[in-house]
């Protein structure tokens, strides 16, 4: 009986509505009803009573009343429930934009302010009713002029068709409190694709600036501190190492040398921390001069040959002959390369790596090539980012800071040049480094 | 080396307040031939310096009460020790501190973690044959 309903009435079914609530059935019942009072006309062999067959049509219109009256009260309750339920939903998506802990503003595509939560209020010492649907304009900004920079920039109805988001942009406002917000922008389409207009999501970053200042004064004051007991620890092994406080047996002496290298990473690592603290705090300096980058890359290959032998890679340089001369702090540039040769062997389990040096393009390039582990897109997007470290990286190689690339990419920008990365998950990577030529950074 | 009599027992004046790198310090120097004195801070480091006229001073520079810059500027002004070349071998590796002790006179400024108690020993080894 079931599957003859859905079978019939397959809209009635799919929407859950009973047979009695279903307008087909009722068609058809009312069908149903004329054709026999037509049937019982033709051929019940007499004439049929005017009476006998006015009461036969009461009596189908009165069954077919029922129906309908039925059918429409029961319409009726389901509109109002989908209604209550819609209101349900309106008040909890109202409910949880006015709970975030972002300020968010709702935009029609002429930039007009349809919606402002509580947070977007706060920040930008606006009232939502004081700012509903007004046009922007100079007038909207002289009464709120923290709206100036939030509404300065909305996107056209052509760019929201384009793209669902938008790079995010840093605004300051000076009212009511002088903040920075990180400003996201994202069109809003409806069930049929049509942009409806968009959000303006504000994040503020004045407080994560703060840590990050507190962090980085944390870091250097114990940076510093660390490096007390580690240079002692490193003199204390090297007497010990070096026979100076007696023999040691074979065991022993094992074990000193891997305190040794341990105490060695440590203080690579605080190394790594401090410099990065440095970057952050502005406070690296810089002595530039002349440089000779090829004499660099082979001081490094030669200093690390021991490393690459020890996984047994190979490691040599492609350098173009008559390498231009290099205005830059030699030191630091060192760093860069020693960083990337490093992270190479680190991340490289078999085969080899290649320093190639050449210009073009009034461009001094530098390029690292590896036959490693590889960066998949994700990596790669995030690979310059400060702590950040890839998954496989951090199995093979558990005790990175994550600041080595940061570190150097902030040295070479400093010499007005530029780091990148190509590769290929499983088939290794190209660090890539550029310098403008003939420019004093 | 330590047979290598040609170095005739210089005399070395240590100020570092740090026992355990004292330690390393005096332990690898007397070793490599050197006649090592040791002082805790700066001012007992300055009448080391001035009553035991030493050949070289190595110095640290985050001295407790004194630091090591105002040793050094006090060694300066003194006539019988401003002549006593000082190597400072210090935790501070700001370019501004490097700087600073330079400009201050010092022959060489090593930072501690940067380097082993070899190398520290070849560097004062150089400074001794340049400056005394």
């Amino acid at each position: 009986m079931g599957k003859l309903y859905q079978r019939l009435f397959p809209e009635c079914a799919a929407n859950g509505l009973s047979p009695f609530e279903c307008p087909g059935v009722v068609f058809v019942f009312l069908g149903a009803v004329n054709i026999l009072i037509i049937l019982l006309t033709f051929f019940i062999g007499r004439q049929v009573a005017s009476d006998e067959l006015i009461l036969l049509i009461i009596f189908g219109l009165s069954i077919a009343i029922l129906l309908i009256s039925y059918n429409v009260s029961s319409g009726l309750r389901r509109i109002a429930m989908v209604r209550r339920e819609l209101e349900d939903e309106r008040k909890k998506i109202a409910t949880i934009v006015s709970q975030l802990s972002d300020g968010l503003l709702f935009l029609s595509q002429e930039c007009r302010i349809l919606l402002v939560n509580k947070r977007a209020e706060e920040l930008l010492g606006i009232q939502e009713r004081e700012v509903l649907g007004l046009p922007r304009g100079k007038n909207l900004y002289e009464t709120f002029p923290s709206l100036l920079p939030v509404l300065e920039w909305c996107p056209t109805p052509q760019e929201l068709k384009n793209a669902a988001e938008f790079e995010p942009v840093e605004i300051q406002v000076e009212h009511p409190a002088k903040r920075t917000l990180r400003v996201t922008t994202a069109g809003i389409r409806n069930a049929e694709g049509e942009i409806m207009g968009f959000t303006k999501t504000l994040h503020d970053t004045s407080k994560e600036k703060e840590l990050d200042e507190m962090k980085s004064e944390f870091l250097s004051v114990t940076s510093h501190q660390l490096r007390t007991p580690l240079s002692s620890l490193r003199w204390l092994l090297e007497l010990l190492r070096k026979g100076r406080l007696g023999e040691m047996t074979e065991e022993q002496m094992e074990v000193v040398k891997k305190m040794d290298d341990m105490n060695l990473r440590m203080i690579a690592l605080v190394e790594d921390l401090l410099g990065a603290t440095r970057v952050e705090q502005g406070q690296m300096q810089y002595e530039f001069g002349a440089c000779q980058i090829e004499n660099i890359i082979q001081q490094l290959i030669e200093d690390l040959q021991s490393q690459v032998a020890a996984k047994n890679l190979s490691l040599s340089a492609d350098l173009q002959d008559d390498l231009p001369e290099l205005n830059c702090d030699e030191k630091k540039i060192r760093l860069v390369v020693q960083n990337l040769v490093e992270n190479a062997i680190r991340y490289t389990t078999r085969g080899s790596i290649v320093v190639r040096a050449f210009s073009e393009n009034n461009q001094l390039i530098v390029e690292v090539q590896d036959t490693g582990i590889g960066l998949d897109d994700d990596e790669k997007r995030k690979i310059f980012m400060k702590f950040y470290r890839g998954k496989r990286a951090r199995q093979l190689e558990p005790e990175g800071t994550g600041l080595g690339l940061y570190l150097i990419q902030n040295i070479v920008r400093k010499h007005g040049g530029t780091l990148s990365v190509d590769s290929e998950r499983g088939k290794g990577s190209t660090f890539r480094v550029t310098f403008p030529l003939a420019s004093t950074s | 080396m330590a047979e290598d009599s040609s170095t005739t027992k210089k005399r070395v004046l240590v100020i570092e307040d740090e026992s355990a790198l004292l330690f390393a310090l005096k332990a690898e120097l007397s070793h490599e031939g050197y006649s090592v004195d040791a002082a805790l801070s700066g001012e007992e480091g300055i009448n080391k310096a001035i009553t035991g006229m030493p050949d070289i001073i190595v110095l640290d520079l985050m001295l407790p009460e004194m630091s090591g810059f105002d040793v050094m500027e006090r060694l300066n002004a003194d006539e019988h020790t401003k002549n006593i070349p000082v190597l400072v071998v210090s935790n501070l590796a700001d370019t501004e501190h490097v700087e600073r002790g330079k400009k201050m006179g010092a022959v060489d400024y090593l930072v501690k973690t940067e380097h082993s108690l070899e190398k520290i020993t070849e560097l004062l080894k150089k400074a001794i044959e340049e400056h005394v």
